[in-house]
């Protein structure tokens, strides 16, 4: 099956590119098997460069699974960057896999993996770059294409070009389906008929089965057609994740990617119920791993990876049922040259002191997310953390011996005043005060990131817009003046253009998919690298098609209105979000999950 | 603590990785292999692991000299059976060999490189008639200017110096092997593709430079009884 004609073609252009070891596959770990005696064969496609996708543990998960099944066979593609991509233009190279270096089209089965609204032209480009037609209803005769990952859940601008989505966890689902292609394709199922049978499939999202209405220029509602079809799809959700396989043997790359480290989810969900995040609204139930079989992974990670950090994965991860019992045993089984990362720490000294336990002697750097600097708006937003607590956590870091700390704020968060953008400023000065009234010699480092607002489908900001460009630029100017006058932070701010670009599509509806492809015509990709993205280029697109991206980012949608998602089930009622929304006007905090409010459908519990 | 000297090659895909990354490809081989690594003392611990000269990327190897740490002793031919258990195809261990912990670090050792270049059997278009009328015009001359590409931009370096030695070696069939002598470590030296992208300009074949396959045949030091020897086992 392997054409060494291309395969020695692409040995040339690796001579000519730059980082040639993102293309070359062979990592340790890698799967290889033989294409001749696999029944169906998975493409597992990142729309970004392979440091980026390397780094999202959901592929590899599923890339594990699939590769578990005797004969099944999944590779992974990852978008080439510029260099790369106009010399296999050039020189006629189809996109390929890295393990066998075999054209996408030779597959059964194209997967992408959606996280970031800014990666969709990188899903045109690969298509493109595949050879196939970028409209689902060109693709007779082409493999299916499916997507699947948190922009599932409003994939509306991408439905005329992906054939069928997966809402929520893909452990379960995914053999399903195989199941369901692999009859199909024995059978010579038409098309048709192999959708029909995925959209009975639980999770699974068939677009072109459901027509949207507009009325004057607005989106005004969504309907299902056909007897068959569901009028509301659920997210899939797993049981129980310890039952479920999880990559033991990952691989190991060469090139250093951006989570360079092996990587243990201990929970999915989120108990806090943060009014703006989406990963809290889709990830629900909580689950957790047991300790039994965390501490058996661990050990078997960093056996088979030498990996000399062990990262434990979760939305909050001091929210662990007795994470310090966790933490001790993995100390005591794992080798001592094992760093062991806490990525999302509660603000608390509880929380420091755990990654005390864990960083004895390689303190790295802390990182909390405060998101807002006033009480009331951190009321609004359900983020039930307070200043002394924050500060409390911070002396005690820095006593412990940190030196290096990064704190993560949002601008743009409903009802905020400029009161609360400048709070933002002193709060960090409060910090700095902190530092050197304790007068400890080193320097400290302590950097202030600051992201803006984005509204997401299914959380209780749905309906929230997302505030004019111009006013981020206005706020960002404020904090930047605020600061002016303070020693020693590293303030770094999201682009402005770019937060823009996310909400509008974050939100928006299928009439987005002709702007989106005019955009890729146009050259845009890579939109989330800053040395590609082009506003200008996207407004005038935009505009082509009798748009502003801020119709949709700065769009305030009522309570009753039609919303372009409102077919996809996040898993939470639509009653539970409008009354989180409410109380956030009232500046009342709820419980964990809202769970008193009936706020969990599909809770297991 | 024991101190081991080792050489690796490497060939194939394996060719495209950088210096970083084949110093963390070992790094982690030997944590897979379970060897007690020694790390240094500090803020950011690091295993105490050092290759003679960086390969540069693209570049196949037949014998490049590592040197390595062990808090605890081990046989040489040990570590390379652990070792090459835990390495993916196209890099191996060769040999190692116990050193001194008091001589010198490899990487001050090393004086020269010697680099073969094969053309493309069917793509590269020029004869080798030519190619050997280049290689003289380059010998006879004395300087030789290449702009390298740095981290402040351009910088202008008269490369003739570093080519100890430039010969074409023909094979059957009328193919011709690239020989080049090169001085390399930490008083500078000249990269093979600089000398190839030269070679290009002079016999305008600069576009087809990357039709060139790159092995490094072994790394030397210039021995007390004025010869060259290659740093091995």
């Amino acid at each position: 099956m392997v054409d060494t004609d291309l395969k020695e073609k692409i040995h040339l252009l690796l001579q000519q590119v730059s980082n040639p070891s993102r293309y070359m596959g062979n990592e340790w770990n890698a799967i290889i098997k033989d294409h001749r005696s696999s029944l169906l064969k998975i493409a597992l496609a990142f729309p970004d460069l392979y440091e980026v996708g390397m780094s999202h543990l959901g592929t590899r998960i599923l890339y594990q699974i699939i590769n578990s099944e005797e004969d099944l066979l999944a590779e992974r593609v990852f978008t080439p960057a510029a260099d790369m991509e106009a010399l296999m233009r050039s020189e006629s190279v189809p996109l390929f896999s890295m393990e066998s270096f075999t054209p996408v089209h030779q597959f059964d089965l194209l997967g992408f993996s959606l996280q970031y609204e800014l990666n969709y032209t990188n899903v045109l480009n690969m298509l493109d770059l595949a050879g196939f037609p970028l409209r689902s209803e060109q693709r007779k005769g082409f493999p299916l294409v499916v997507g699947g990952g948190v922009c599932a859940f409003n994939p509306e601008p991408l439905a005329p070009f992906i054939d069928f989505f997966v809402l929520g966890d893909g452990e379960e689902v995914i053999l399903e389906i195989i199941e369901l292609l692999r009859e199909g394709k024995l059978r010579e199922t038409p098309r048709p008929e192999i959708l029909q049978e995925l959209a009975s499939l639980e999770g699974v999202y068939v677009p072109s089965f459901y027509k949207p209405k507009y009325e004057n220029g607005v989106f005004a509602g969504i309907e299902p057609m056909g007897t068959n079809t569901p009028s509301t799809v659920n997210k899939r959700v797993l049981k129980n994740l310890d039952d479920a396989i999880y990559p033991k043997a990952p691989l190991v790359p060469y090139r250093q990617i951006v989570h360079d480290r092996a990587v243990l989810e201990i929970t999915r969900g989120c108990v806090r119920g943060c009014r703006f995040c989406q990963a809290g609204v889709i990830y629900r139930p909580k689950r957790y791993r047991s300790k039994d079989n965390l501490v058996n992974l661990a050990v078997h990670l960093i056996k088979n990876t030498g990996y000399e950090e062990l990262s434990l994965a979760s939305l909050s991860s001091s929210d662990y049922p007795d994470i310090e019992e966790l933490v001790q045993r993995l100390t005591a089984e794992l080798p001592s040259w094992v760093n062991l990362s806490l990525p999302s720490l509660r603000p608390d000294t509880f929380s420091v002191q755990l990654a005390e336990e864990v960083q004895k002697t390689h303190k790295t750097s802390l990182t909390f997310a405060p998101e807002a600097a006033t009480s009331r708006l951190r009321e609004v937003i359900n983020k039930k953390i307070t200043e002394e607590s924050l500060l409390a956590a911070l002396e005690y870091s820095f006593a412990a011996g940190w030196r290096n700390i990064k704190l993560y704020f949002m601008i743009g968060l409903p009802t905020e005043t400029d009161e609360d953008v400048e709070a933002i400023a002193e709060m960090v000065r409060r910090a700095l005060d902190l530092y050197r009234r304790a007068g400890y010699r080193e320097k400290l480092k302590l950097s202030v990131s600051v992201s803006t607002f984005t509204p997401k489908a299914h959380t209780p900001f749905q309906w929230e817009p997302q505030i004019p460009m111009a006013e981020i630029k206005r706020r960002q100017k404020l904090l930047y003046r605020a600061f002016k006058k303070t020693r020693g932070i590293d303030f770094k701010w999201h682009d402005a253009g770019t937060s823009y670009l996310e909400a509008a599509f974050s939100r928006g509806d299928r009439r987005l998919a002709d702007v989106l492809e005019e955009a890729w015509r146009r050259g845009c990709k890579f939109d989330n690298w800053s040395e590609h993205f082009c506003l200008h280029a996207w407004e005038e697109v935009f505009a082509s098609r009798g748009f502003s991206p801020s119709d949709f980012a700065c769009k305030r949608y009522e309570a009753h209105d039609p919303l372009p998602w409102e077919h996809l089930s996040g898993g939470t009622s639509i009653d539970f979000l409008i009354n989180e929304h409410r109380k956030s006007r009232r500046s009342k905090t709820s419980d964990e999950n809202g769970r008193r409010n009936g706020g969990e459908k599909t809770c297991n519990a | 603590m024991q101190r081991l000297m080792f050489t690796f090659a490497r060939c194939q895909e394996l060719r495209y990785i950088s210096h970083l990354e084949i110093m963390r490809l070992l790094q982690r081989a030997m944590r897979r292999a379970g060897l007690p690594v020694v790390c240094t003392q500090g803020f950011n611990p690091q295993p105490r692991l050092s290759i003679a000269a960086p390969l540069p990327v693209g570049v196949e190897a037949e014998n490049e000299p590592a040197e390595i740490y062990l808090e605890s002793p081990h046989l040489p031919e040990a570590f390379v059976q652990k070792m090459n258990i835990q390495l993916p195809r196209g890099f191996s261990i060769n040999g190692a060999v116990e050193i001194s912990l008091e001589s010198p670090p490899l990487m001050q050792v090393v004086e020269a490189a010697l680099y073969v270049a094969f053309p493309h059997p069917a793509l590269f278009s020029i004869p080798v008639e030519s190619l050997q009328r280049e290689v003289e015009e380059i010998r006879s001359s004395e300087e030789l200017t290449f702009f390298r590409e740095g981290k402040k931009g351009k910088k202008q370096i008269n490369i003739r110096p570093y080519i100890y030695e430039l010969k074409i070696n023909l094979l059957n069939e009328g193919k011709a092997v690239l020989r080049m002598f090169l001085k390399t470590g930490p008083q500078g030296g000249a990269r093979p593709r600089e000398v190839l992208q030269v070679l290009g300009e002079y016999g305008n074949f600069a576009n087809q430079v990357y039709l060139f396959q790159l092995k490094r045949k072994g790394l030397f030091r210039y021995a007390p009884q004025r010869k060259w020897e290659m740093i091995g086992i």
